[in-house]
């Protein structure tokens, strides 16, 4: 194969398929982007088997062909090129990388051994940029890192005909973003939560307003057409928690106050509050708002939330202030209602801005 | 070529003497499988052979014929599937083959395996293995939002929202109501019906008098039904709020509204449904609100004061329908059942009382409603006066309640015949006249006895109420009421409920 890019068009390519390479796959191949080149068009693509994207490149082709080229090193050799017109060539399993003052060669990988991508089969359901956007700031923080429990590393997305769901947590808080969504749900879904978030990263990366899934349920795969760029992923297999019946449907004492006031508060709290597990306390009381954290020995801190607005009983609840900071920065310039019950049971947590929304968060059981 | 016969493991030796019918135990496919993988390993590079080979195994093996089987490949994903199938099909399918000596054909699909043996895994709560069960941790923690113990509170706030959405008291459930051999069977058909809505009785009508349960049990379904599916949609009013809300509707002009509601509800309770006797346009709605109920088998319970047929100026073909459902009668409360009762709700209040005061209490008292106004007085005396709870203190509220009755009972005689004519539906001018007819003889019958009983009035003074009959027709009357109400309790529910309206009018 040979063909003629620009630098710049190739680091473009690159970019979309930088989290598709594994760092130390089990099978050396993986390691390999696969270039594809045919008269009309030139693909690159890369897989862990679990993850798989491909990716369009323009560049002038001349020669037809195919080649495994490991990543890691072609990566770092584009990326420290000027910017100008290159020539990639191969010949007898070497890659040749010329540019006007460069002539870099890389040994190719058995291009045979490049796995297969799975074809793109499924019922297809479109999903905005606008609406990947929401769920990487409003669900994704939520997700859980706990890859022993791979149902709590994705995101449960319902979809009906008008509408859809997003849900995700990690046991401790749930995000829950519906919009729409009216009569039956059609189709359900676990999306692995590091695939979600690349295809939101893409799809505002190659500045596309709309992306298209297509889900195979019995072969537990998901494909996003992102303009000309395919991602793959599998989808998990699980029984999501019973989310719906945890989001509380009363309140004792409700709280609504300023998302600005609040998030700047907490941020302060936050700076003592690494000494103690995180810990803040929230003290509802007749008039006003202390948000205090436990003195350690470095110090402690207490604030006041002024123009708020307080029903019923007085509270103290103890939160972990990462869970609250996490969501809370798209709660800013917006007022925050929160719906306590109890010291101890989940407080669901709103913002007027993002009618949408709904935040559930556990307290802390501080010993006393 | 492989020997099979020296080589293989036990469970292989039987595979070639079984029978062909019989399919291979999940024993024997993994030891297949084991067997797969020692010849395929040393053929293939270590990678190659954990990614396509030990991370996609052979899940089952069934006999699609006598000389073939079918062997069922799992892989994680759709990628390793897609490859597996391209590049070792062959590999898989011969040693398969060669293992088991039978011609192998293989279908590929992609899962887990737990997940493949119809094991969904549940979600069950973070477990925190860490801390011993009984003992608090010292140092803070966040719960499981999915604990149990969330979960069920949140169940339970959800349900008791609903129940109060749908206006049912939440205290009226089958726990708080005392059974005995009266209402049993009432007690029984309620349960039953709670537990299969729209398919076990419907609908279920239950009669009785005052006080005997009827709204409590009505509740107690609807709690029940709610408790085991929150999102069910149900309606309850009563039949005077059904009437006032079919004349709204038709005020404001949204019947098609109304219809809808009523007619896509899941369940329908309406108290007092002898409310909507003698008014033509809320009987025809309820008559067409029955029928698209009961068509789709949705539940429809019904409490009335007396039975279909004595519910006067019902149109025939509401009674019909009302008497081909389970009509139960619900008796007043005996003794013991009253005492239950008062055991029961006066636990519920927290003044826990002795099983001696309490029967004092029943043996005074005859109607459940009036339990319930002494536990309250009691409650008040107790909490309010902070004074402790002794037999005198019962005899002192007995007294006072009864000793209101009595100063109650000071009406007229204008009133008793009024309110007689009132409940059977009858002109005053018509009871007290000449007529014979059977029906009005009976209400007459019970006026006089009233007068009597209640009024002490001498029997000549009755008799000149009622068209100046002789005193004899006075005491003839009164004897055979006195004698009836030991048997008929039709009549002992219509003489209650006269009764009590007329203590009511009196408070007033």
């Amino acid at each position: 194969m040979k063909i003629v890019v620009t630098t710049s068009e190739l680091r473009q390519a690159l970019k979309t398929l930088q989290k598709a390479i594994p760092n130390k796959p089990s099978l050396p191949i993986l390691q390999s982007i696969r270039f594809k080149v045919t008269k009309t068009k030139v693909t690159l693509a890369a897989t862990d088997l679990y993850f798989g994207v491909i990716a369009p490149l323009s560049a002038e082709v001349i020669v037809e062909g195919e080649a495994a080229i490991p990543g890691k090193l072609f990566n770092t050799v584009i990326q420290s090129l000027p910017d100008e017109s290159l020539t990639l060539e191969v010949d007898k399993e070497q890659l040749v990388v010329s540019s006007r003052a460069t002539k870099s060669t890389i040994q190719c990988m058995a291009v045979d051994d490049f796995p297969e991508f799975p074809e793109a089969s499924g019922e297809v359901r479109p999903l905005k940029t606008e609406t990947l956007m929401k769920i990487n700031d409003l669900v994704l923080p939520s997700i859980s890192k706990d890859v022993t429990r791979p149902v709590l590393t994705s995101v449960l997305l319902e979809f009906s005909k008008t509408g859809y769901r997003a849900v995700g947590t990690d046991g401790f808080r749930l995000s829950l973003l519906e919009e729409n969504i009216t009569g039956e749900v059609e189709s359900t879904l676990l999306f692995p939560a590091k695939a979600l978030s690349e295809v939101s990263r893409l799809a505002v990366l190659l500045q596309e307003d709309e992306v298209f899934l297509s889900i195979a349920q019995k072969d537990k795969q998901v494909c996003v057409q992102i303009g000309a760029t395919w991602i793959f992923s599998r989808l998990i297999e699980g029984e999501f928690p019973p989310y719906s019946q945890i989001v509380p449907s009363s309140s004792l004492t409700n709280l609504t106050c300023d998302g600005t006031q609040l998030f700047d508060q907490l941020q302060r709290a936050s700076v003592f509050a690494r000494e103690s597990s995180n810990i803040v306390q929230f003290s509802c009381l007749i008039s006003q708002v202390l948000i205090t954290t436990p003195t350690t020995s470095s110090g402690h801190f207490e604030g006041v939330l002024d123009d708020i607005q307080i029903k019923g009983e007085e509270i103290t609840v103890n939160f972990n202030a990462q869970y609250l900071l996490d969501i809370f920065k798209q709660f800013i310039d917006s007022s925050v209602k929160f719906s306590f019950t109890e010291p101890l049971k989940p407080v669901l947590c709103t913002a007027t801005n993002l009618p949408n929304f709904k935040y559930v968060v556990m307290p802390f059981r501080v010993a006393t | 070529m492989y020997n099979y016969a020296t080589a293989a493991p036990v469970a292989f030796q039987n595979w070639n003497t079984c029978m062909v019918t019989q399919q291979p135990t999940s024993d024997e496919v993994r030891a297949t499988w084991h067997e797969c993988c020692a010849k395929l390993r040393g053929q293939l590079s270590s990678a190659v052979y954990n990614t396509w080979i030990v991370a996609n195994p052979l899940t089952n093996l069934e006999h699609s014929s006598d000389t073939a089987l079918l062997a069922t490949i799992m892989s994680p994903t759709a990628f390793h599937s897609t490859n597996v199938k391209k590049n070792f099909d062959e590999t898989l399918r011969q040693t398969l083959s060669e293992i088991t000596r039978k011609q192998v054909e293989i279908m590929y699909v992609i899962g887990t395996q737990s997940i493949q043996n119809g094991e969904i895994p549940k979600y069950n709560g973070i477990i925190h293995d860490i801390i011993p069960k009984n003992s608090i941790s010292k140092s803070p923690r966040v719960e499981d939002l999915f604990s149990p113990k969330n979960l069920e509170s949140a169940a339970f706030d959800r349900s008791q929202l609903h129940a109060k959405k749908v206006g049912l008291r939440t205290d009226y459930t089958f726990e708080t109501f005392a059974v005995s051999t009266s209402n049993e069977m009432a007690h029984a058909a309620a349960v039953a019906v709670s537990n299969q809505p729209g398919s076990s009785y419907n609908p279920l009508f239950l009669y009785g008098g005052v006080g005997v349960g009827k709204t409590h049990l009505m509740h107690a379904i609807g709690n029940n039904i709610i408790e085991q599916n929150p999102q069910i949609e149900m309606i309850y009013s009563t039949g005077e709020e059904f009437t006032n809300q079919i004349v709204q509707a038709i005020q404001t002009k949204k019947v098609s509204h109304f219809k809808d509601k009523y007619r896509s509800t899941q369940v329908l309770f309406i108290d007092d449904i002898q409310f909507i006797a003698g008014k033509t346009a809320v009987q025809e709605e309820f008559f067409h609100t029955f029928n698209a109920l009961t068509k789709n088998l949705k539940q429809v319970v019904l409490t009335s004061d007396r039975p279909p047929h004595e519910i006067r100026l019902l149109e025939d073909r509401l009674r019909s329908r009302f008497e081909a459902g389970l009509m139960i009668d619900i008796q007043e409360p005996s003794f013991e059942l009253r005492t239950a009762i008062l055991l029961l709700k006066s636990k519920a209040q927290g003044i826990p009382i002795s099983i001696d005061l309490a029967k004092t209490i029943a043996e005074s008292v005859d109607s459940a409603r009036k339990i319930e106004g002494i536990i309250t007085s009691i409650r008040s005396e107790v909490e309010l006066k902070k004074r402790s709870l002794t037999p005198e203190l019962i005899a002192e509220i007995i007294s006072h309640t009864t000793q209101q009755e009595k100063r109650i009972l000071n009406a007229s005689p204008t009133d008793i015949i009024k309110l007689v004519a009132n409940h059977f539906q009858l002109t005053q001018a018509v009871l007290k006249g000449k007529s014979r007819v059977k029906q009005l003889v009976t209400a007459r019958h019970i006026a006089m006895f009233l007068l009597k009983n209640e009024l002490s009035l001498p029997l000549t003074e009755i008799g000149r109420w009622f068209s100046g009959r002789d005193h004899t027709s006075v005491l003839h009357a009164t004897r055979k009421v006195e004698a009836l109400l030991l048997s008929d309790e039709q009549l002992q529910r219509d003489v209650l409920s006269i009764r009590r309206t007329l203590q009511r009018q009196g408070k007033n």
